[in-house]
């Protein structure tokens, strides 16, 4: 027996702290670790939401290059984690009932040390309880000889399901870096001077307007006495005098082509500027024609269309290249899809007339994009009243304000009307219930005499000619064979079997017609 | 030695009452085990209640030595035995006793009261589960209170005082099951099962052979009163005390600490009377365990019988054929022991 239990339950309870320190941090660790993929998605998504603030125009950018963003991301996660552990394991504390409990599971000894520390603690008196204790001394004693209990976390339980953010983290990273390096190009391109397009302008036969078509950065970067004019727009004002470009026109501005296009479009707009300009207007700044439209209108939602011609396509394509940000890839596949080689081009009427097509075709299409977002317009009708109590709020009287949900004969089958009892309902009983439904209807009918012949009875006389043959629909072959031998017997005057249910003196069969005297 | 005896003794003098207790359970065991052949849990569970005061409910087939036990116990104990078959057309008055007209030495009358089998030490309640509800609650309050009351007449029973009921699970035709009240007032519900194959053998050496066996008494009533007070003298550090009510918390439908499998299965949950029991019959098993203060494992080797009978399983576990000690399986596993290492 140990000489001072206390002193080796303090000695066994550091021991197994230590233990449990380190199962702590393992454990706060595993607890933490789900935290890892959504952790991973914090640099990444941010990148892309500044990017994509940023290609909307607004003023900041994301402080952080490729690799240092890149740096940042692969680091976030382990800190956080990391963060999350530490968190957790400075709000935990080791008790000393839990280190002694770690030998006594061990050992198994039966809660001896643990039993013998809150004896001691609590000072308890009584034969057992210093029994308890003297005999945990000892136990205490070997305890401490023994090797320090061992303690094994759980493994982290990964997920399946979050594996995919670490993959999403990947790719959101991804888009959000090259979003973030187009809006930049894009940015720089359209902060060069415009001097380059300044011959465009005075080529054109008409000023450019103020609320010309562009890239917000653009806009907000250059000055208010710059005129931001291109060839492009020039020509287009030529050529559709009238035009109600749509969106697809804007999504091409002039700051974002780069200055090979642009250079492109002049030479365009010098040699030929008829057959130039009737081709490359579409794709040009038609909007320029529009002045009641202002050019930060949001730009319409695109819908899904059908197959459209190659020409047609490739117009689609630029114009949509322009919309998700590809301002220099797109520029050069406007120029080069819009401007074919003018031997290409037999007459520049049919060139007109497709792009007459073209915005009758877009017309109808804001029609139609207008009608949608002003839904049942043409057909606008006062809304049904549903209210219970007639002429409550006003005392106009309405045929259809009956509660019912509507003008229509059928009561409605959901809501509130449905529940409560003051509804009128047509089809309402009135007597037992469930009597099944019945319909009573009174019809007004005068009564009509009718002659009704008397029939006489002896004035029908005697039957003069046989019945014929009886049609027998129930009687089954059997029957009828069980029948026609039993005649047969009874006319050939032979005894019959009474032990044979066929026979006539069977079973008393059911009686036909044919057995009537 | 009365309560406070047993809690004023020194260390020494608690170990040696410890060793007396465990020698005496000990040759109690091994006298009944002349004549009963394996069961070392049944036989353990009827001393453990006997120890601790609490009443015992054996359930098994016809055959497999309920009510052998219970009479080798009485011979061994050297107590006042009683049986008492319990039939449907049992009355209360059949048990507890009823005042009868007898004639005096001088050739009077007068009225006396005739006890019943009820007053014994020792009782033997045979297929407790075939007597109407109106008879087993005759067994109530001597089973609670440690008297009978019959008319204006209240008898108090004498110490030890058991009683030990069987019944049988299978023919469930023409019985009344035990209400819950009368359930919960046995310490431990025992199962007996079917011995092993060497058990046999040993089965049909001891009876039925020429030779007869002798069970010869190891101790008496007051020495049994004495050692229910040195058990209920045994320490109860906090941890089991926890754990305890822990389980049975979680025993409880609708209850913060309910497990799932209680919600799903359970109707009726154990009482404040199953934590007593996990106690007191830790404490019995502590103290047969050399140890001197009642455990958490000695709290998880007993819950069993301890709370089976105490939970009332609902129609979709009946249903599902999930049986208590299923139930019971669940929670002991789902409930954390305190201080313990997740």
């Amino acid at each position: 027996m140990a000489d001072d239990p206390r002193r080796d339950l303090d000695a066994l309870a550091a021991k197994a702290a230590r233990q449990l320190r380190g199962w702590a941090w393992r454990r706060a660790l595993e607890r933490a670790a789900p935290a890892l993929f959504p952790a991973a998605l914090a640099v990444p998504v941010a990148t892309l939401l500044v990017a994509i603030a940023h290609a909307l125009g607004a003023p900041f950018r994301w402080p952080l290059e490729a690799l240092p963003s890149i740096a940042l991301a692969l680091a976030l996660p382990p800190l956080a984690v990391a963060a999350h552990a530490l968190w957790t394991l400075a709000r935990r504390d080791i008790e000393r009932e839990r280190s002694l409990a770690l030998y006594d599971h061990q050992l198994r000894l039966c809660d001896r040390l643990q039993t013998a520390d809150e004896f001691l603690r609590r000072g308890a008196s009584g034969g057992f309880a210093q029994a308890a204790v003297e005999d945990a001394a000892a136990y205490a004693a070997k305890a401490l000889a023994a090797p320090p209990p061992a303690v094994t976390p759980a493994a982290p339980k990964w997920s399946a399901a979050r594996w995919p953010l670490g993959v999403l983290a990947t790719v959101v990273m991804a888009a959000a870096l090259f979003l973030d390096g187009q809006a930049f190009a894009l940015a720089r391109d359209a902060a060069k001077p415009q001097t380059e397009a300044a011959p465009a302008v005075a080529n054109a036969s008409e000023p450019a307007q103020p609320e010309e078509p562009a890239p917000r950065d653009a806009e907000q970067r250059r000055p208010a006495s710059e005129p931001p004019a291109t060839a492009n727009r020039g020509a287009a004002v030529g050529v559709f005098p009238d035009a109600r470009r749509p969106q697809r026109a804007q999504a091409a501005p002039a700051g974002a082509r780069s200055p090979s296009d642009e250079a492109e479009a002049d030479a365009h707009a010098g040699n030929d500027s008829q057959a130039t300009a009737a081709t490359s207007g579409p794709t040009g700044t038609g909007a320029a024609k529009r002045p009641d439209t202002p050019n930060t209108a949001p730009r319409k939602p695109q819908r899904p269309r059908k197959p459209k011609p190659a020409i047609e396509r490739d117009r689609e394509g630029a114009t949509s290249g322009v919309a998700t940000g590809k301002g220099n890839s797109a520029g050069s596949q406007i120029a080069s899809s819009d401007h074919p080689p003018a031997e290409n081009r037999t007459r520049a009427d049919d060139a007109d007339n497709d792009v007459e097509d073209l915005a009758e075709e877009e017309e109808d299409e804001e029609q139609k994009a207008a009608s949608s977002h002003r839904p049942a317009l043409n057909n606008r009708k006062a809304p049904v009243d549903r209210s219970l109590s007639p002429g409550a709020n006003s005392n106009q009287e309405r045929d259809d304000l009956n509660g019912r949900g509507g003008p229509g004969g059928l009561k409605k089958t959901r809501g509130v009307a449905a529940m409560l009892l003051g509804v009128p309902a047509p089809d309402h009983l009135r007597g037992k219930a469930n009597p099944g439904r019945m319909k009573v209807r009174r019809e007004r009918a005068e009564p009509e005499e009718k002659n009704a012949g008397l029939a006489d009875a002896a004035g029908r006389g005697e039957r003069q000619h046989p019945i014929g043959t009886i049609a027998h629909p129930h009687l089954q072959p059997w029957m009828q064979d069980l029948v026609r031998d039993y005649f047969l017997a009874r006319n050939a005057g032979l005894p019959s079997d009474p032990s044979d249910p066929s026979s006539p003196s069977g079973p008393p069969n059911p009686p036909t017609e044919n057995q009537q005297p | 030695m009365s309560d406070n005896d047993a809690a004023a003794l020194s260390a020494d003098e608690a170990r040696a009452s410890a060793a007396e207790f465990k020698a005496t359970c000990q040759r109690l065991k091994a006298e009944v085990g002349k004549m009963m052949v394996g069961q070392e849990h049944v036989v353990d569970g009827a001393i453990t209640a006997l120890l601790v005061g609490g009443h015992v409910l054996l359930e098994g087939v016809p055959g497999l030595g309920k009510t052998l036990l219970v009479r080798c116990l009485s011979e061994a104990l050297h107590l006042r035995f009683s049986r008492i078959q319990f039939t449907p057309d049992m009355m209360p008055a059949d048990i507890q006793g009823t005042t009868v007209l007898t004639e005096t030495a001088g050739g009077g009358h007068e009225l006396s009261f005739q006890e019943g089998p009820l007053v014994a030490n020792l009782v033997l309640a045979d297929e407790i589960n075939r007597a109407t509800p109106k008879t087993q609650s005759a067994l109530l309050e001597a089973m609670q209170e440690r008297q009978i009351t019959v008319g204006r007449r209240t008898i108090p029973l004498a110490e030890p005082y058991c009683v030990m009921a069987t019944q049988n699970p299978v023919e469930q035709e023409g019985t009344y099951p035990l209400p819950e009240a009368q359930l919960d007032r046995f310490l431990l519900k025992l199962l007996v099962g079917y011995p092993e194959e060497r058990e046999y053998h040993a089965i049909l050496d001891r009876t039925t052979g020429a030779e007869a066996v002798r069970i010869e008494p190891v101790t008496h009533g007051d020495e049994i009163v004495k050692l229910r007070q040195v058990a209920r003298a045994v320490a109860e550090p906090e941890a089991a005390r926890s754990y305890a009510v822990r389980l049975v918390m979680a025993t409880q439908p609708g209850g913060e600490a309910a497990v799932e499998a209680v919600t799903a299965n359970v109707s009726l949950g154990a009482s404040p009377r199953g934590v007593q029991g996990l106690i007191l019959a830790g404490k019995v098993r502590a103290l047969l365990d050399d140890r001197f203060a009642v455990s958490t494992d000695d709290i998880a080797a007993v819950a069993l019988p301890v709370l089976r009978h105490r939970v009332l399983l609902n129609f979709r576990a009946q249903a599902g054929n999930v049986t208590a000690d299923d139930v019971l399986g669940e929670v002991l596993q789902a409930v954390k022991r305190p201080h313990a290492v997740e």
